[in-house]
């Protein structure tokens, strides 16, 4: 029997509200009241609760755990993901995957962990004045996040579709590295994305939010944050909605929460909308533009044998190759890595239909699949999305794919079908509805250069919404300063990933967890002196 | 150090408070929209028809087999959607009014009817969909596909032919 740390809190007597269980109306105070658990908020409310400062947490999704995660996709989805996993930018052509539960998406990503790489933080430095963010200065931080979640190397082989990526990647003569992981006591099960079954994942979940509840904070969940209220350039309170069930629909009791400071960590896409809903100054329109996607590409291949991508700690190689070896400004570079294979997201994902489909579906076994990670956000033709409210005031996301994305696109499914077929491919499927196989490195390359790319047609996927609350010295040029402090607004922060002012160019857990510290030990500090 | 005890009463106490004085904006919309288990009812013998093409051999031959199958993807089409926001379930409740009217599916490609329909004849107007340049053709495509696909597989009986073993036990 595995130990349920959550569900042991709250027998200990955590306080904990489902607010879709509440028969009336709540209003609680606090010094700081946090929107949203994932990896900035989690963060936030392990920090300011450990100077003492009375800490209520917000959270739109359930509370689940371990005893809650049974591996099965159509449990997760549902219960976890924003949107049951098919949250989708406005004009549909990109999926996104984002967690929708206490933890965020730290309970259901798949433990890669980097730190903020250095050229992404130059560029910061040098555009947004972000001149503190060296890397000498956030190594602290990072350090302190790799220590509570304890990232470390990852000794276990990789399985044989990580293997294939290193294999293949070693063939063509490109660097192929390991990726270090958040996990202590790992069953090396394949599960991460379903909520980790064993709390060896080191998620918020697990970590920074028992944590908090330790030390007395509040956890509200099933509540979404409907508005700020905002007076004299001061949030007053945080006006919430309850949830019903595990859906959308909204229930009838509010929730209201006063404080003295009020931390926004919605996510990207959910803080900027929290911020328009409310009105919040935004005097240069820079609210909720510069939104990020590391949009990726998949590739398929059989391998002729098994691969079995289900099993096994899902990222454990990647390679930097196509980032490192070009200037950072200048045509879309990409990471490439590899993702976990379970059925229905390989059923949706994978092109063709009927008897094509059947075929690849039922050769999932021996399926292999890369996928590359496009770095967006540092060319001027590449300025992220935006988001905007529905007439609801639910968020969209409008992300276009213009031509110099599919110039990435295009360059990364070659660079994934050549190292597919150096590591030993019997075929590489490339997902685009228009391709259907590819059985040698001659044809697929003379294939890929001949189809023009487009929405739609080539899938194209994210994991890693970037942006939209983006943080800069200047007013002119951000929403929230160096310190995650919004510009105009004296006791409101953001820490989240909503303030990156790019894309990170590498998997955001640890650059959120760095980040989200530093922004939240500055503002106890604040908080004291005042 | 500030106490449970404190805490506690202040959020009942406030609640109280609040129910009396404070008055929010009213909630926004979501009325509208349909729910995913009367909109997978209402449309049944379009799912079918598009799970007939859609799915091909995954589907058992024998038409007796067949009908738990697709009452069971029916079912779980219909759940999936109950779990999208209102928005969205709005958005597919006009998709599937527009293939239930026939001068509007005939627009997009079909110009049958969905009961009984010939699977091959559906299978051209899906392909039709997916192949088009008209972005809205294709969301159909892939709404259908997403939907069809995604809930037929999330059923461990679909397993064993994949060669997915389902997750591990835990001792």
């Amino acid at each position: 029997m595995i130990a349920d740390p959550i569900r042991e809190g709250l027998a200990k007597g955590w306080m904990h509200i489902d607010a879709s269980t509440l028969g009336q109306d709540a209003t609680l105070e606090a010094d700081v009241c946090i929107i949203g658990t994932g990896a900035g908020g989690g963060i936030a409310a392990d920090v300011l609760s450990d100077t003492g400062l009375k800490v209520v947490m917000i959270e739109e999704g359930m509370l689940r755990s371990s005893t809650d995660f049974r591996m099965l996709e159509s449990e997760a989805y549902p219960t976890l993901y924003q949107e049951s996993a098919s949250r989708k930018t406005a004009d549909k052509a990109i999926n996104i995957l984002q967690g929708r539960t206490v933890g965020g998406s730290t309970t259901v990503n798949w433990t890669t962990s980097f730190r903020t790489p250095s050229p992404t933080l130059k560029f910061w430095r040098e555009r947004f004045g972000l001149t503190e963010l060296t890397d000498e200065h956030m190594a602290g931080w990072f350090q302190r996040a790799e220590k509570l979640t304890n990232i470390s190397d990852w000794a276990v082989p990789p399985n044989e579709n990580n293997a294939v990526l290193e294999r293949g990647g070693q063939k063509i003569g490109i660097k192929v590295e390991r990726i270090r992981r958040n996990v202590k006591g790992c069953y090396n099960l394949g599960y991460c994305g379903m909520g980790c079954p064993t709390n060896a994942k080191q998620s918020m979940l697990v970590t920074a939010i028992p944590a908090a509840l330790n030390r007395g904070a509040v956890l509200v969940s099933r509540a979404r944050a409907d508005r700020l209220e905002v007076k004299k350039g001061r949030v007053t309170a945080v006006e919430c909605v309850s949830m019903q069930g595990t859906g959308y629909d909204v229930g009838r009791v509010k929730v209201r929460v006063t404080a003295k400071h009020f931390v926004v960590a919605g996510g990207a896409i959910n803080s900027p909308a929290l911020l328009m809903r409310s009105g919040v100054p935004d005097p240069y329109s820079l609210l909720g533009k510069r939104t990020f996607l590391h949009p990726s590409l998949v590739s398929g291949a059989d391998m002729g044998s098994k691969v079995e991508g289900w099993s096994g700690a899902p990222q454990t190689t990647y390679s930097d190759h196509f980032l490192t070896t070009q200037p950072i400004d200048g045509a879309m570079g990409f990471k490439l890595e590899v993702p976990p294979i379970h059925p229905v997201v390989y059923a949706i994902s994978v092109n063709g239909m009927t008897e094509h489909h059947r075929a690849r579906i039922t050769n999932m076994p021996n399926t292999q699949v890369t996928i590359a990670l496009c770095r967006d956000g540092f060319h001027p033709e590449s300025s992220g999305g935006q988001v905007k409210l529905r007439a609801d005031g639910s968020p969209q996301l409008d992300y276009s794919l213009n031509s110099f994305f599919f110039d990435a696109a295009k360059r990364a499914l070659l660079a994934m079908a050549e190292i597919q077929f150096a590591a030993g491919a019997k075929e590489v499927f490339p997902v685009d509805e228009r391709i259907s196989g590819f059985r040698t490195w001659t044809e697929a390359k003379s294939g890929l250069e001949a189809l023009a790319l487009r929405a739609y047609s080539t899938r194209v996927m994210s994991a890693h919404v970037m942006g939209g609350c983006t943080m800069a010295k200047e007013e002119k040029d951000g929403v929230v300063n160096v310190y995650g402090r919004h510009h105009q607004v004296e006791n409101l922060s953001v820490l989240d990933g909503s303030v990156f002012p790019t894309s990170i160019g590498a998997n955001p857990q640890l650059s959120i967890y760095g980040l989200a510290w530093r922004n939240a030990a500055r503002l106890a500090g604040d908080m004291r002196r005042a | 150090m500030w106490s449970r005890r404190r805490f506690i009463f202040v959020g009942v106490a406030g609640a109280i408070a609040a129910g009396a004085v404070v008055v929010l904006p009213q909630l926004r919309a979501s009325a509208a929209a349909p729910r995913g288990t009367q909109l997978a009812s209402v449309h049944d013998a379009m799912l079918r028809a598009v799970m007939t093409a859609l799915l091909g051999s995954a589907l058992p031959n024998d038409a007796n087999a067949r009908e738990p199958e697709f009452v069971r993807v029916n079912k779980a089409i219909g759940a999936l959607v109950d779990n999208l926001p209102p928005t969205t379930r709005k958005e597919i409740g006009d998709l599937f009014g527009l293939l239930a009217l026939k001068p509007a599916r005939a627009l997009l490609g079909y110009s049958g009817d969905w009961p009984n329909a010939d699977p091959s004849a559906v299978g051209t107007f899906l392909e039709g969909l997916r192949d088009s340049s008209i972005g809205l053709k294709q969301q159909t495509y892939f709404a259908l596909h997403d939907l069809v696909l995604g809930s037929f597989y999330s059923e461990p009986a679909t397993w064993p032919a994949t060669g997915y073993p389902g997750p591990p036990k835990l001792a």
